[in-house]
């Protein structure tokens, strides 16, 4: 059997993956707070063939006796990049961007019908009624889930409110009506000191693993951060993905692709030849 | 029989095994640190052919016809050790490293740098993928999972990906603690390193690799945030796959020949 026609197919599935991973990043190259994932390659298996048993026949060898048969390649891994996105100002008072690498607003979904904590880079706010209190508005992200405080809480505000604000020491102060000002508590901010455990779960948010399955404690991976000029008003970041290497890095996988291919249609071919022995 | 059929039979197979290692180069053409094997063919040992029962030797003696070779076989496969190229990603977990000069070897080929890992079982393996990450306790680790050592031999903890590595793999945390330095060792006969997949190789001489840290005969650079390519060329590489393609039809023609030969034996030699 030509072995050449697996690790050949068995790679193309692979880069499959990695262009899978490609039009995903450019797919979201202007979805604000999205960070990149890249795949990398590691070379599969090799097999220990025994060619010739007898090691003093084999004159003139420079590598230990047999011969090695690589399968193919596969993806090592898809990491999650962090770098900083570009900073787009909007001038909109509920747009806020994180200016630190590694940084992520808490924010409250449901999950089962239970309220869950996941994290995002997303700053774009709006604000929504209290359900707990209709004299009251909440900040909510765009998919309509809650953005928690520095205590885990759900950031709440007066109705008769008339701006809202960040001050430099990464407090929210509204300005009421009356001209009264009110702080109303901080963003809650968590640092994400090992980011590859993030899980990236769709509508911009990440969820954790379970730390006691990994063997971990939450500490050795989370970390509370205080706002304090982290946060910025009036702008949201931008993608980290950077179209041109992505594009790049598509047009060497789609080679990658069509070299592999190639080799198939080769080992192909060869069989043919080994069918038309016979006539 | 027609001897030169299995010469014809072994050089189809030996042509489809360098079809085999040229598709696994391709394959990771793309995979960090990987080092493209080339093949070399080797044929078998020659024949000595004497004629037998014949009138012209003298009696007791054979009269020798001369050699024959049978065929050929894919001896081994070689790694290259050259090194690839590298490749900015800004990645601090993406160290690179740069083989610089090296010394003088008996043999006259030229030795390799390579990083020490830990293997599931404890045993040391060596490579040159340095495309890493931190797991879960803080460690740097293989994109597998193996723990990359340092030059005391033991693993390297640094926290988070926040970390600094100087061009002699001196790392640093985001504390400014100096954590440890990157073991590289160097093998003099780079081809006793075999491959075992996910960028391993073992070594299959005596004892373990010495670590080329303060070795003066040596200089190398370790570069964070570059990934070192594979250094497998892909236009020599479907260049040799159509010559070994070629090769392969030739072969399959002359075995057509031969049972060509074989038919007129069969069905002519002795027809009425």
């Amino acid at each position: 059997m030509n072995t050449s026609m697996i690790s050949a197919s068995v790679t193309m599935g692979q880069l499959q993956r990695k262009m899978d991973t490609i039009s995903h990043n450019l797919a979201n190259s202007n979805t604000t707070g999205f960070k990149r994932r890249e795949a990398t390659f590691s070379d599969l298996l090799f097999q220990q063939v025994h060619t010739q048993p007898n090691a003093q026949n084999e004159v003139g060898r420079l590598t230990p006796n047999g011969i090695r048969v690589g399968s193919g390649a596969k993806i090592a891994e898809t990491a999650l990049r962090l770098e900083q996105g570009p900073f787009i100002n909007t001038d909109r008072e509920l747009d806020f961007a994180i200016t630190d690498k590694n940084h992520f607003f808490r924010i409250q979904t449901m999950e089962n019908g239970n309220p869950v904590e996941r994290l995002s880079r997303d700053g774009t706010f709006y604000f929504s009624e209290n359900p707990g209190n209709p004299n009251q508005l909440t900040i909510v992200t765009s998919n309509g889930d809650f953005v928690l405080d520095q205590n885990g809480d759900r950031i709440t505000l007066p109705l008769n409110f008339q701006s809202i604000s960040l001050n430099e020491e990464g407090q929210l102060l509204v300005t009421l009506t009356d001209g009264t000002v009110e702080n109303i508590g901080e963003f809650g901010l968590t640092r994400v000191l090992k980011p590859q455990l993030l899980d990236s779960i769709g509508d911009q948010l990440y969820r954790l693993p379970n730390f006691a399955a990994l063997g971990l404690a939450a500490g050795d991976v989370l970390e509370a951060a205080a706002v304090n000029g982290r946060v910025s008003q009036g702008t949201l970041e931008g993608s980290n993905v950077d179209l041109g290497n992505e594009m790049n890095e598509l047009m060497m996988a789609q080679r990658h692709y069509q070299f592999n291919s190639r080799a198939i249609s080769m080992a192909d071919d060869m069989a043919g030849l080994v069918n038309g022995l016979r006539r | 029989m027609l001897r030169g059929m299995y010469g014809a039979a072994a050089g189809m197979i030996a042509q489809q095994q360098r079809q085999e290692m040229l598709t696994n180069n391709l394959a990771n053409a793309n995979t960090p640190g990987f080092k493209a094997d080339q093949a070399s063919l080797r044929s078998f040992p020659n024949m000595l052919i004497a004629a037998m029962n014949t009138n012209r030797a003298p009696k007791g003696q054979v009269q020798v016809v001369g050699e024959l070779v049978t065929g050929v076989y894919l001896q081994e496969r070689m790694p290259n050790f050259r090194q690839g190229d590298l490749m900015e990603t800004g990645n601090n977990t993406d160290i690179a490293l740069l083989q610089g000069v090296m010394p003088q070897t008996e043999s006259g080929r030229q030795g390799a740098l390579f990083y020490t890992i830990e293997n599931e079982n404890g045993e040391v393996r060596y490579s040159r993928n340095g495309n890493f990450t931190i797991n879960g306790e803080g460690f740097i680790t293989t994109t597998e999972g193996h723990y990359i050592l340092g030059s005391n031999g033991e693993t390297i903890q640094v926290g988070n990906e926040e970390f600094r590595v100087n061009e002699q793999g001196v790392i640093v945390n985001d504390q400014g603690v100096q954590v440890a330095q990157i073991n590289v060792v160097y093998a003099e006969d780079p081809m006793l390193l075999v491959k075992e997949g996910s960028g391993f190789l073992r070594y299959e001489g005596e004892g373990e690799l010495q670590t080329a840290i303060g070795n003066g005969a040596i200089t190398f650079q370790i570069q964070q945030g570059f990934l070192e390519r594979s250094n497998v060329d892909a236009s020599q590489t479907m260049t040799e796959m159509m010559s070994a393609y070629r090769t392969f039809e030739a072969n399959q023609r002359i075995l057509q020949a031969y049972d060509q030969s074989l038919e007129k034996a069969v069905n002519e030699i002795g027809k009425i």
